[in-house]
């Protein structure tokens, strides 16, 4: 990260203020994860899914997914910069089996040139993460970015996010971000 | 509702787009894997592979797309023999042609009746023992290859990109040695998603990120290639669009139509009224200097929205030269087949296949015909599989 820091001083939360269901446990060491477990079209089953593969995922079980990937530019994270928030995560299934998660992402200024990496960063995450019935659905929330809509298109553009995801610098970013994911 | 026939475990990653060859039961996918397979179209065989192109394409290969026989699907050329190529294009910039080899048995050695000939000919030129080339490499666009497109003739190679330029590349369609770029065409705002050429004439249709599909067509007095339509109307990406096939069951002589496909979820399709020259026209017409005999703008309207089913983006649409009708398919998983009434002109579904390709995305469908003559629906997903339907 380059040392001109895009919003220098961030309205952060507390950590045990953060909504959750986990019990705490102790912080575990994380490695960095290979790069080439970054695949987009292998998902792999999370711990939660199982046997039971229409076992319900919740926003809070999404929510948690994200809450610990790390911001691109300070050693805080996604939940503690309230980038990601519980109440703008939705999570639908739609009669033929399919299921959908809508997240609202507020970057922390509406001028923030890291918004579209977060995105995707959230994208990488889900796409690996969830069940491959999910539509995942990531926009910035209303009026928290002066080029919105640029950015919304961006990042649910299947053929643009494929692409970018074989960009081996963009991919080392992500994977620094997901470094400190639980 | 649409039948499956045969799924193929084909890509261990995203099949991305299959291409038929016109006359060869031949078909050939792309994937994220970097390989490209070709399989024989034959349901008696059970589809094998024929052979698989790997090791050329640095990144995932988005679009492939077989060129056309000689001297076009409708007159083919018998002179020489018609040996099966393609093109693929790749996230890696660039775009290779590949073909077989003239394989070793002589065609005219035996004194068989001319239909057995021809049954031998395809035999041999879809054979897996036949050799498949790199032919060429070609490069010049500055990034990701979204699609390519062979004019019916197989004489130009229509390319598009990230980079928000369309090239056409000039080639002898006997030797496919050379491959010259004769025009950039760079009237999108973003980029281009897909181009398709008119299945019996020089005009090309591209659609956009920018949300429009534009079209194309070579001046008669300068030879330059400039846009001649703008159709504005879907409402996101403008993914995939497909000619009606004038010799179509559907198809009027006065008017030229485009279905078209989009992330805003709908199928749309829009025509272009041709006024036939009457014998006084012509007459007319040839008394004029050829730089106003040209008409160069075309004016296009959107004829209709197909009924709306498709839950999220729709990837891919294909309008059957055969029977007329329309499939699409997208990120819901739906196999949609649309039929035009004879009587009322309108629109509707004939059948909705969910889940074709279990809960993953479809990114392509395309009206393919089987070695017994049979058409089929064949479809790619995000599960790497090929799945064949019948309609």
């Amino acid at each position: 990260m380059s040392e001109d820091v895009i919003n220098a001083n961030p309205t952060v939360i507390d950590v045990s203020d953060l909504p959750t269901r986990l019990i705490t446990k102790p912080k575990k060491n994380e490695f960095l994860e290979d790069i080439s477990s970054l695949s987009l079209s292998e998902p792999e089953l999370s711990d939660m899914e199982t046997d039971e593969d229409n076992e319900d995922i919740d926003a809070q079980e999404i929510f948690d997914l994200l809450a610990t990937m790390s911001d691109p530019e300070h050693p805080l994270t996604l939940a503690q910069l309230a980038i990601v928030n519980l109440p703008d995560i939705h999570v639908k299934n739609i009669e033929n089996g399919l299921s959908e998660v809508l997240i609202k992402i507020t970057p922390t200024i509406t001028h923030c040139s890291l918004a579209t990496l977060i995105g995707l960063g959230i994208r990488v995450r889900l796409e690996r993460c969830l069940p491959p019935r999910f539509r995942i659905r990531i926009f910035l929330k209303e009026g928290t970015h002066q080029s919105e809509n640029q950015v919304n298109k961006q990042l649910n553009d299947k053929e643009r996010v494929a692409a970018a995801c074989e960009n081996e610098q963009l991919l080392s970013v992500i994977s620094q971000m997901l470094s400190t994911c639980k | 509702m649409v039948k499956l026939i045969k799924s193929i475990q084909a890509h261990k990653d995203k099949a991305w787009s299959v291409s038929s060859h016109a006359n060869l039961p031949l078909l050939a996918t792309a994937s994220t894997d970097k390989t490209s397979n070709v399989y024989n179209l034959s349901k008696k065989k059970n589809f094998p592979l024929i052979t698989k192109l790997e090791d050329t394409h640095k990144r995932s290969i988005r679009t492939v797309a077989f060129k056309p026989p000689l001297g076009g699907e409708d007159t083919p050329d018998t002179e020489f023999i018609d040996l099966p190529a393609l093109a693929t294009g790749s996230f890696d910039s660039t775009v290779s042609i590949w073909g077989v080899d003239e394989p070793e048995e002589d065609f005219d050695e035996d004194d068989e009746d001319e239909q057995g000939k021809l049954d031998k000919q395809v035999q041999l030129l879809t054979s897996p023992q036949n050799e498949w080339n790199l032919m060429a490499i070609i490069e010049g666009h500055e990034n990701e290859i979204k699609a390519v497109a062979w004019n019916y003739q197989g004489n130009l190679l229509a390319t598009c990109s990230r980079d928000k330029t369309i090239w056409i590349w000039e080639t002898d369609p006997e030797t496919l040695e050379e491959f010259e770029c004769i025009s950039v065409l760079s009237e999108h705002d973003q980029d281009i998603k897909n181009v398709t050429w008119h299945p019996t004439q020089n005009l090309l249709a591209s659609s956009s990120y920018d949300d429009t599909i534009r079209l194309y067509k070579q001046d008669e007095a300068d030879d330059d290639w400039s846009s001649v339509g703008v159709l504005n109307g879907h409402e996101g990406t403008v993914w995939c669009s497909s000619f009606e096939h004038p010799k179509s069951l559907s198809a009027s002589q006065e008017k030229i139509r485009i279905v078209s496909c989009s992330d805003d979820s709908t199928v749309r399709v829009w025509c272009c009224k041709t006024k036939k020259l009457t014998e006084e026209d012509y007459e007319k017409s040839k008394a004029l200097p050829s730089s106003i005999k040209h008409s160069s703008t075309m004016t296009w309207e959107e004829e209709t929205v197909l009924p709306k089913i498709h839950e999220y983006s729709v990837y891919s649409v294909s309008w059957s030269r055969k029977t007329g009708k329309i499939v699409s398919g997208g990120s819901d998983g739906k196999i949609v087949v649309y039929k035009q009434s004879p009587d009322s002109e309108k629109w509707e579904i004939e059948s909705v296949q969910e889940l074709s390709h279990g809960v993953t995305e479809i990114n392509c469908v395309s009206w393919c015909r089987l070695d017994d003559g049979e058409e089929v629906i064949v479809s790619a997903g995000d599960d790497g599989n090929i799945n064949i339907w019948e309609p």
